[in-house]
């Protein structure tokens, strides 16, 4: 019995191992596609005349849409820096949650408000609307007052009453470049019909804020925000630049994403009952143009960039990792038809499969690894000199394309200018294996057990707003 | 898998990553924030070039710092201060400038096999650009590349030649809608565009896509002399052209025009009556108030409201009608009359501004 264990164990080890080989071999490959296309996308945005699309009307105007669910902290500041954007022509609509703090009040007397009559053409079905709200001294700004419903249902209601053929969906707690738009829909100018377009996000804990707006990016001396900065440039600079040249990016972050409004109508909008709507509204947006043949891209765009605050506490981080692994879950289940389906060409045979057994299971097969080798090493079973080195090639692994991610950064947009905020950013990408890796690993094997459960809920989020509103937290759904 | 090919790989990555961090620092030590100081040089040499156009200092003088700064940052720095200044000092610092060494290097960029030089040598020729370049720029604005093409079009103001301004037009023939309006809005600000062979393309069109580029074209214009041709396009059998010729009408202010877009607002088709309330706001054609009330209790929202916004755009007659709407007459019309009222000028001048349909992206590229 012991002998059939320990050969168990040690088959289980071997296996974990090709595992790990080949999902690594894959971001490597990832990695290796993202370099020509951050040059191409360096090279366009670092020699573009952007003043030449501004004094156009070539550009389509753009609905920002802005969900918030007690959000008071910051909220109107955001909403003047949305308004005061560098964009030939946009509104902002911001969508009230059926927020129990004071976001309403706030909201009326910043901005002067009195209420429309409903005329919106209702495609998508929302909780009930209480009231159209404008400004009598901002024309380009819409409130939506809605019963709760959720982020989802809130961004459904911005589509709805959106007036443009483009719709940007931006996270009230986000700040976006003033450029940042003008950026992002010049990608509507060049190459295949994008139906949907997604730009950088960073991280601003510890950057200097003043009325939403970033005046010079940092590097958060704190360990637990400042170890997302590296975590967050792996996943932008080279994760979905990589799957932009393999055509099947299927992440388009809900804090900052651009959309034909269009195709979302024609898709139903955001699903109300998915935790992270933001993954599953792009997979069905694939499905739906492949299943209708029609040409399209889906891109990630580097220069254009917001800034979103990460949790900066245990329980909120967890939270947060729990909560996008369980909606990964979610829209794996739910999605599966498209498995090494040939009918969704390059997303049914390698986004999706590598998602399914790169992403969503590598938590699951990581912890066992860990379990097993504890056991192994415990019971006498496993060589620890085995054991240490494939530690060693583990986080040596994590480590290289956490210092390849900064290399990137530094190789071209360098937002980071001090010395002091750059050795930040290195030495929390060597320290992230160490310690932080693993935590995040646990909550997301917490998110899959969840998402067999079938839970629900979002989970509280901890805010801390910008700026000088930072030691205040604020609760948002 | 052994415990030495394990190891080798870990020593493997060690190097790498130790590779990697030497790299960086080596990077920021001799890359001393090289975008800023990038940004700086340029906005620098613009300072120079305005102080040469102000007549502060010699065109010799503004020629030397060209001479003295990298390629990119001259680029940079002729395109910004070229977007605010044109006359006599500027085209004698264009003539001058091209008999630099380095302008030599942005011509024969242009022939480069590598999509990044030729755009340098676009964004030179947009700013730069003489008749003798129109091979070149030709040859430009048939690239590969879509961003190579997208930077050469403003070098037609430069060289507003009619091959030039055909090749255009054909680029906004194969381009995606926002690239036919960017191409159009372009050539629509040309002086001396050829009329004539419009109004031919305008009228013998055949693929869609093309003709509502056109048609851009002609709004932006507003020629009395392309009227013609975008009546008959009322007639179109793909419907997108069609809105685009009610759209395009409301930059003729014209009674034949009044009457084409009366007859339209009884249009089967949604957007078309849609459309032509929209224009007939936009003229301000009191005479047109009275079917424009009828539409009030049409069955489709943006059909009412378009001519809710067309009665507020045309003044006071229209606002009586708007104010007088009760609901017995028709709650929807009620409705939307009060909506109406209820809108700033800045929302009704946006409502006046909109395409009905936005960028649409299914136009077919021929008719069936």
């Amino acid at each position: 019995m012991i002998e059939l264990l320990s050969r168990f164990l040690m088959s289980w080890e071997g296996m974990i191992l090709w595992y790990f080989l080949a999902v690594n071999s894959f971001y490597a490959f990832l990695m290796l596609l993202s370099m020509p296309e951050l040059w191409r996308n360096w090279k366009m945005a670092h020699s573009e005349n952007l003043n030449r699309y501004m004094s156009s009307e070539a550009l389509p105007p753009v609905s920002v849409l802005m969900p918030a669910y007690n959000m008071s902290a910051g909220l109107v500041d955001s909403v003047r820096a949305q308004l005061s954007l560098r964009y030939p022509r946009h509104e902002v609509i911001v969508i009230n949650d059926g927020s129990k703090d004071a976001t309403m009040t706030l909201l009326h007397a910043a901005f002067n408000l009195y209420e429309v009559p409903p005329a919106v053409s209702k495609q998508l079905r929302t909780q009930r609307v209480r009231g159209y709200l404008r400004s009598r001294h901002e024309p380009g700004l819409l409130v939506i007052d809605k019963e709760n419903g959720g982020k989802a249902d809130a961004l459904n209601a911005g589509i709805n009453a959106a007036r443009y053929p483009l719709v940007v969906a931006v996270d009230a707690d986000t700040i976006l470049e003033t450029d940042a738009i003008l950026r992002l829909a010049r990608t509507f100018l060049v190459g295949t019909p994008v139906i949907a377009a997604g730009g950088t996000i960073r991280v601003v804990n510890g950057c200097d804020v003043e009325r939403a707006r970033v005046l010079r990016p940092r590097v958060s001396r704190r360990f637990l925000s400042g170890v997302q900065v590296p975590e967050y440039l792996r996943a932008f600079l080279f994760g979905r630049l990589g799957w932009n040249r393999l055509g099947g990016n299927l992440i388009v972050s809900g804090a900052f994403g651009l959309f034909q409004r269009k195709y979302l109508l024609e898709i139903g909008g955001y699903q109300t009952d998915n935790v992270v709507e933001d993954m599953d509204l792009v997979v069905r947006l694939h499905r739906h143009m492949l299943e209708k043949g029609e040409e399209y891209r889906v891109a990630f765009v580097p220069d254009p960039v917001a800034w979103t605050e990460v949790p900066s506490d245990i329980a909120t981080l967890k939270r947060q990792r729990e909560r996008w692994h369980r909606g990964l879950v979610k829209t794996m289940l739910s999605h599966r038809k498209l498995m090494f389906n040939p009918r969704y060409g390059r997303v049914g045979m390698i986004s999706y499969p590598f998602f399914f057994f790169g992403e969503m299971l590598a938590p699951v097969i990581e912890v066992s690894g860990y379990f097993f080798t504890f056991v192994g090493l415990l019971l006498g079973w496993l060589n620890w000199q085995f054991a240490l080195a494939f530690l060693a090639v583990a986080v040596g692994y994590q480590m290289m394309l956490s210092v390849w991610a900064v290399v990137l950064e530094e190789a071209t947009f360098r937002v980071y200018g001090s010395l002091a905020d750059f050795s930040r950013m290195l030495l929390f990408a060597l320290l992230e294996p160490f310690g932080y890796r693993q935590l995040t690993v646990i909550w997301r094997v917490q998110g899959v057990i969840n998402a067999l459960r079938g839970r629900k809920q979002w989970g509280e989020m901890q805010r801390r707003g910008f700026g000088a509103a930072a030691d205040r937290p604020v609760t948002t759904n | 898998m052994s415990v030495a090919v394990l190891t080798a790989l870990a020593l493997i990555q060690s190097a790498f990553v130790f590779l990697l961090i030497t790299t960086l620092l080596m990077s920021r030590w001799f890359r001393p924030l090289g975008s800023k100081l990038a940004r700086e040089r340029v906005d620098e040499l613009s300072r120079e070039l305005y102080r040469y156009l102000s007549g502060q200092i010699d065109l010799e003088v503004a020629l030397d710092r060209l001479d003295d700064a990298k390629l990119s940052t001259i680029l940079h720095a002729l395109q910004d201060v070229a977007g605010h200044v044109k006359g006599g000092l500027w085209e004698t610092l264009v003539t001058a400038a091209r008999e630099r060494p380095w302008f030599r290097i942005v011509l024969s960029r242009s022939g480069s096999r590598f999509w990044w030089r030729r755009l340098d040598a676009a964004h030179g020729l947009s700013v730069l650009a003489r008749p003798s370049d129109e091979i070149r720029l030709l040859r430009l604005l048939g690239d590969a590349h879509a961003v190579v093409r997208l930077a050469t079009v403003p070098s037609l103001r430069r060289v507003p030649s009619q091959t030039l301004v055909r090749a255009a037009l054909d680029l906004a023939d194969s381009g995606r809608t926002p690239i036919q309006h960017y191409v159009v809005e372009t050539v629509s600000r040309l002086p001396g565009l050829n009329l004539a062979s419009l109004r031919v393309r305008l009228a013998g069109g055949v693929d869609p896509r093309e003709t509502r580029a056109l048609l851009d074209l002609a709004a932006c214009l507003g020629l009395p002399d392309l009227l013609p041709a975008v009546l008959d396009c009322l007639q179109h059998p793909v419907l997108e052209v069609r809105i685009g010729a009610v759209r395009a009408l409301s930059r003729f202010p014209h009674q034949k025009v009044t009457k084409a877009l009366v007859l339209a607002l009884s249009d089967p088709e949604w957007q078309i009556r849609a459309q032509a309330a929209t224009a007939l706001g936009v003229i301000g054609a009191r005479d047109a108030a009275r079917p424009l009330f009828r539409l009030l209790n049409d069955h489709s929202w943006w059909v009412r409201l378009r001519s809710g916004v067309a009665l507020r755009l045309i003044g006071e007659p229209g606002i009586q009608m708007l104010e007088g709407v009760r609901p017995s007459y028709d709650r929807f019309a009620a409705d939307m009359a009060r909506y109406v009222l209820g809108l700033d000028d800045g929302a009704l001048g946006e409502f006046a501004g909109e395409d009905v349909v936005g960028y649409a992206t299914s136009i077919p590229a021929r008719v069936a």
